[in-house]
């Protein structure tokens, strides 16, 4: 058996497997995981290794007995795993298993690649599921340890090709020969270099499944109202119509009908295909039952199973999540408030849980992109409210539902969210979405493309959706649709103030209405400041008019509902939609990450040439913009000036409270300030520094390139020219230096000459090479001098240094 | 399970050869780096993950610092070692060597390589290790020498393959060559008998001591027939049955002299299993007896000859030193016959004691036979046969042996000399 003998080898792939495990558990279980992969893990491990390194030094049957066991155990536990929890888990527990088997044995070449293989398929499993950036470290340690195996690895191997002693060979193996420090630094430094370079392209999402949610949403009376409303014949054609509608809108060329269906209003038939109801906030009320998610918990549906609440009772008059509680409720921390997520959203409404900025949602797609919940069309002055909405109910199949035919998925933007927190039952996604993969039987979709689950959706839900998204100039876009319910969507409030459609007057005049739009947009981004403080009182009239001319600033509900009212005015149909931004992508880990504030509302506004566009009205936000090639350097640094400007609108709301600099919170605040400021700070010196010097840099760059090259080139004759230079120059003060430095020069000069004097040739050594070259008779009379002077202790006369450098000037003419 | 013992790891893939003789170039760590980067870069792609993205950084990270390393590892390194060595066939050479790193921590894995031309095929290239170079240190290494001659050690070749031996920098060390002078290894000898020799001059075919002569008594034997009644030992023979006859040996005869044959001609088998080879082992041998038992000894070997015998340390040194330079005659038209070259030299000084070289299948025994007559001849016979055919039977082709000893190859030649 060719076994190693280097303990370093074990040493660090103890390292590299404990990396392996406790990521794989961190990723899985958190921070929990992370101690049980150390406390477990890193035991085990340790011993399976010794266990392995006392098999290389003396094999004997005992290690492969056990080794032998641990595999059939992980062979009977994949069998069990694959039926009762799946593919996935299974697989995860049989190459731990069997590394860890391996490890009994572990001695050769081979098994060592075999170790690496399993761990790096960990690590990819790892780095796919993470989101979080402190994967990083992990992919940093892995690396590291992984190349210290293979160091080591290969160092035995030169230690036993070599033709040493034994005993040289054992005390050369003892030796670690990388330097950890300096190895480690080189490739983190490498990596972070290549990775901030790196061009993150558009995702290609070639074959991409569905992602694995612990949660499945089922709704028996949902999934019979699908199926009772819906004949099957009708189903498709349905979906067609639908689609070529919304697809074509007025100027379909295919002259096909305009489906009337889906524009149903109160009047409009209450029974169509796919389940079509009335989704008024009361109609969703349905009876209690008892429904079971994927994961074996029974929760209770309660009577707001649809996320539909009523907004009485909440402080500000803020809706909340539609949760009901129950045995397998989340907790309160778990779940996250916005008074835009109710059927009637009060614009004057504090945005409490906002203010924490924690994670609500992580979002995977190529491009920024803003997320829909609610749309709202009535405004009463004070509320907003979803007056009018038709939903239609779809049975899924394993999950997944077209809303509209789908010919090629990778025409639209796909978006994979996570719930990290409890929102409510509304499936946010970009306007308008086509192809839903939800884990649910049956869902919900209403005519503005807003998407129900059967039930509140948990963390830790993830989900899939195609949204037919386009573009208006700088706008995001909707597919052009033909607009139903036109007068709906131009409801003004009864008490409006007056010198509101007075401004709209002036600052549109006579432009069309798009650039109508964009005007007014313009003019509420410009002129008014975005807060978190309220400072209306509306005082049971609409706070839109002191909003506009007195305070001049607010939150989003503020701008949003001004620029709605503002534009319906105007005469465009306009609504309000609440939902979250999700604009803020984390470079390291590639999912836009939504958090508090990134609740927002925004406005959308219908022109029949571009169907419904987003317009965003408040100054701290920005529209999503087209995905474009970025590096990870610039992404890194948006991302963080994103976070920083959040945190500046949190801190400055919660002035009045704000942490005491003397407390722990304010002390660790400030230190994560700090970091943040010097993050930005080399961010910007990595990626705008780069900008500003790499002209001047390029310039000095050829400039010393193109002397490099000419010195190289000439450098012979320049040197030799010096030297001559330097000899015939030099006073003759100091004459024994004088002697020294012209037998210093001319040997230079003869070693460029291609007389090169070994360093172990004494000078008689280097006359006797040169005894036969025609200057030797000049050389020999300064080499002599020379020897004198320099191990003789001889000080030469003035003559004499004249005379060496006369030797010197004849060695050098006669070259 | 056939065996309980056998772990369940030891599963055989059995692979075509020839397919896996194809792959065996391609399967190595740079590539394996390459490939896992470009595959982490289209799975980050496809599923839009900027973790993996790192890890596909971090192979190419890892690859790019293997190809920069190496070139790191050696720079400012340097290395010195003797100019000059000296030791024998069969003999351990020891070479050591000074390093010195440039002090960073760059030095690392560092393989010294030689050229030892004189060691046996397959160790020619000795190789040393130096895990990490953060200081002056002195390596060396041992390789037993097999041919003698003066041989040039090196260039030594500096190379590192730090750190995962996906690039391996080599740069040659200037003026890294050193010299060494094999001599050829002398076996022991316990005595020769020169008498056997001498056979005419104790037989009587001389009469000695001559009138002038500086004869020296040296044994008493039996009395022979032809044996001169004035070396009768009266004395002695009164005390036994028979008489006893002075035995006298010639001082200027107390001269050994050793003609090599260098003639290509007369050489048989290759290398070291050459009877060239073996005419110098043998000379060695005895030159080292003759100076150990106080006769004084020369050698004839062309060029390289030590003509005035001596009886010290120096002339063997002086012979050894010879013996090791000593080649067969390049140009064959241009030698002298072993025979005319022997007659020229015993035509010099007739007297004294001769070692011959002589191969059965040339006929320059009879004529080195002739010379017997006028001097001390010991003739030493190869057996041409078994250096021409290493594999064949022992006297397969030796037709009658003449010479005072007869070797075939792979003759041990202490125990030839020991009879």
């Amino acid at each position: 058996m060719n076994s190693f003998r280097s303990v370093h080898i074990y040493i660090h792939l103890f390292a590299m497997m404990l990396l392996g495990l406790t990521s794989l558990f961190h990723t899985l279980w958190g921070v929990v995981g992370l101690l049980s992969g150390l406390v477990i893990g890193g035991p085990a491990i340790a011993i399976s290794l010794l266990f392995g390194r006392s098999y290389a030094e003396k094999s004997g049957p005992f290690n492969k007995q056990i080794s032998n066991a641990i595999l059939i155990v992980a062979l009977a536990l994949f069998l069990a795993n694959i039926l009762s929890r799946g593919v996935l888990p299974a697989l995860l527990i049989f190459i731990v298993l069997i590394q860890f088997a391996q490890n009994f044995i572990l001695c050769r070449e081979r098994e060592v690649y075999f170790s690496i293989a399993i761990v790096l398929i960990l690590m990819l499993f790892c780095a796919s599921e993470s989101k979080s950036g402190f994967f990083i470290l992990y992919l940093g340690g892995f690396a590291l340890s992984c190349t210290f195996v293979l160091v080591a690895l290969h160092s035995e191997k030169i230690v036993y090709s070599t033709q040493q002693s034994l005993e040289d060979k054992q005390s050369n193996s003892a030796v670690f020969p990388a330097s950890i420090v300096v190895l480690g630094v080189s490739i983190l430094a490498g990596t972070t270099a290549l990775y901030l370079a790196i061009p993150q392209l558009p995702a290609g999402h070639i074959g991409s499944s569905f992602g694995v949610s612990d949660y499945y949403y089922q709704n028996s009376s949902w999934e019979q109202e699908a199926e009772d409303s819906a004949p099957p014949e009708s189903s498709e054609p349905d979906a067609q119509e639908r689609a070529e509608g919304g697809n074509t809108g007025n100027a379909d060329p295919s002259g096909e009908p305009e489906r009337e269906s889906t524009n149903s209003d109160s009047s409009a038939a209450p029974s169509t295909a796919h389940g079509r109801d009335r989704f008024f906030r009361d109609d969703t009320a349905q009876a209690p039952e008892q429904t079971e998610t994927g994961n074996g918990r029974e929760e209770a549906s309660g009577t707001e199973e649809t996320g539909e609440e009523s907004t009485e009772g909440q402080p500000g008059g803020q809706g909340s999540t539609g949760q009901s509680g129950g045995e397998g409720a989340p907790q309160d921390d778990d779940q996250f408030h916005y008074a835009g997520f109710g059927s009637q959203m009060d614009i004057e409404a504090q945005r409490s849980g906002g203010l924490s900025n924690a994670l609500i949602l992580y979002v995977q797609a190529d491009e920024e992109l803003y997320l829909r919940s609610h749309v709202f069309d009535r405004f009463d002055g004070q509320s907003w409210h979803e007056s009018l909405q038709t939903i239609e109910k779809y049975v899924t199949a394993n999950g997944r539902v077209d809303l509209v035919p789908v010919a090629d998925e990778k025409r639209y933007l796909r978006q994979s969210v996570i719930y990290e927190k409890v929102v409510n039952a509304r499936i946010v996604a970009a306007n308008f979405p086509v192809r839903l993969q939800f884990p649910a039987s049956v869902v919900a979709a209403a005519h503005d493309g807003v998407l129900s689950s059967p039930q509140t959706i948990q963390a830790g839900t993830r989900y899939t959706v195609y949204s037919d998204s386009g573009w208006a100039g700088s706008h995001p876009a909707s597919r052009r649709e033909p607009l139903s319910h036109e007068s709906e969507y131009l409801q003004i409030p009864d008490q409006l103030d007056p010198r509101i459609a007075k401004l709209v007057d002036e600052l549109t005049g006579e432009q069309t209405p798009f650039e109508s739009a964009l005007t007014l947009e313009d003019h509420l981004r410009s002129n008014y400041q975005y807060t978190l403080d309220t400072a209306v009182s509306s005082q049971n009239v609409t706070p839109l008019g002191e909003f506009l001319f007195e305070t001049r600033k607010g939150h989003c509900e503020y701008f949003a509902s001004a620029m709605a009212v503002m534009l319906r005015s105007r005469g465009i149909p306009a609504r309000l939609v609440t939902g979250f931004s999700a604009t803020n992508k984390n470079p390291l880990t590639g999912y836009f990450e939504v958090r508090g504030l990134d609740a927002h509302a925004w406005v959308e506004a219908y022109f029949p040439d571009h169907g419904w566009v987003t317009f965003e009205p408040t100054p701290a936000y920005f529209l999503p913009r087209p995905a474009e090639v970025k590096t990870t350097a610039e992404s890194l640094k948006q991302y963080m000036e994103n976070l920083q400007a959040a945190e500046k609108i949190i801190s400055e709301s919660r002035s009045e409270v704000a942490d005491s600099p003397l407390s722990l919170k304010g002390l660790l605040a400030a230190v994560r300030d700090g970091l943040l400021y010097l993050t930005n700070v080399v961010l910007f010196l990595v990626v705008r520094g780069w900008e500003l010097i790499q002209v001047p840099l390029s310039f000095v760059l050829g400039i010393a390139a193109v002397g490099a090259g000419c010195f190289y080139a000439f450098r012979m004759p320049v040197l030799n020219v010096l030297s001559l230079l330097k000899v015939k120059l030099s006073p003759l003060n100091d004459t024994c230096a004088f002697v020294r430095s012209a037998y210093s020069e001319i040997e230079g000069v003869l070693s460029r000459k291609g007389y090169v004097r070994a360093p172990s040739d004494t000078i008689e050594e280097y006359q006797e090479t040169l005894k036969s070259e025609g200057f030797i008779a000049p050389f020999c009379l300064l080499s002599a001098l020379y020897s004198r002077v320099n191990y003789g202790n001889y000080q030469p006369t003035r003559d004499e240094a004249q005379s060496a450098r006369d030797c010197y000037v004849d060695v050098y003419q006669s070259l | 399970m056939s065996d309980a013992n056998e772990s369940l790891f030891d599963v055989k893939l059995e692979v075509n050869e020839a397919v896996w003789r194809r792959l065996q170039p391609f399967i190595n760590i740079r590539n394996f780096l390459l490939l896992f980067a470009v595959v982490f870069f289209l799975v980050a792609w496809n599923r839009g993950i900027s973790l993996i993205y790192a890890l596909s950084a971090l192979m190419l990270s890892v690859l790019l610092v293997s190809y920069i390393a190496p070139y790191l590892a050696l720079r400012g390194v340097t290395v010195a070692r003797e100019k000059y060595l000296v030791t024998a066939v069969g003999e351990t050479l020891r070479v050591t060597m000074d390093l010195e790193g440039s002090g960073t921590r760059w030095c690392r894995m560092i393989e010294i390589v030689d050229r030892v031309p004189c060691a046996e095929e397959g160790e020619r290239t000795p190789s040393l290790y130096v895990p990490r170079l953060n200081r002056a240190i002195t390596a060396h290494y041992a390789v037993e020498v097999n041919w003698r001659g003066l041989h040039t050690l090196g260039p030594l070749e500096l190379s590192s393959s730090y750190p995962l031996g996906v690039k391996r920098v080599v740069r040659l060390v200037e003026n890294s060559e050193a010299k060494v002078l094999v001599y050829p290894s002398p076996f022991p000898i316990a005595r020769i008998e020169l008498s056997r020799a001498a056979t005419q001059y104790t037989q009587g075919a001389f009469l000695s001591p001559r009138k002038g002569g500086c004869d020296e008594f040296t044994s008493l034997r039996e009395f022979r027939n032809g044996d001169s009644p004035r070396h009768i030992h009266w004395a002695k023979s009164s005390q036994g049955r028979e008489f006893q006859v002075k035995e006298y040996e010639s001082q200027q005869t107390n001269v050994l002299s050793i003609v090599l044959d260098r003639s290509i001609a007369n050489n048989a088998g290759e290398g070291r299993f050459s009877t060239f080879e073996y005419q110098v082992t043998i000379a060695v041998s005895i030159a080292r007896f003759c100076v150990d038992s106080g006769i004084p000894v020369a050698l004839y070997a062309g060029r390289e000859s030590v003509a005035i015998p001596e009886c010290n340390e120096s002339q063997y040194q002086n012979i050894a030193e010879s013996l090791a330079l000593v080649t067969l005659e390049e140009n064959a038209d241009d030698t002298t016959p072993y025979r005319d070259y022997a007659q020229s030299v015993i035509g010099e000084r007739p007297q004294g004691c001769w070692v011959l070289f002589a191969n059965d299948e040339s006929n320059d025994l009879d004529t080195l036979g002739y010379h017997a007559f006028l001097s001390q001849v010991l003739i030493i016979e190869f057996d041409a046969h078994s250096f021409h055919f290493p594999l064949s039977r022992p006297g397969a082709g030796s037709a009658t042996s003449t010479g005072d000893y007869v070797i075939s190859r792979n003759d041990d030649l202490e125990k030839v000399f020991s009879r």
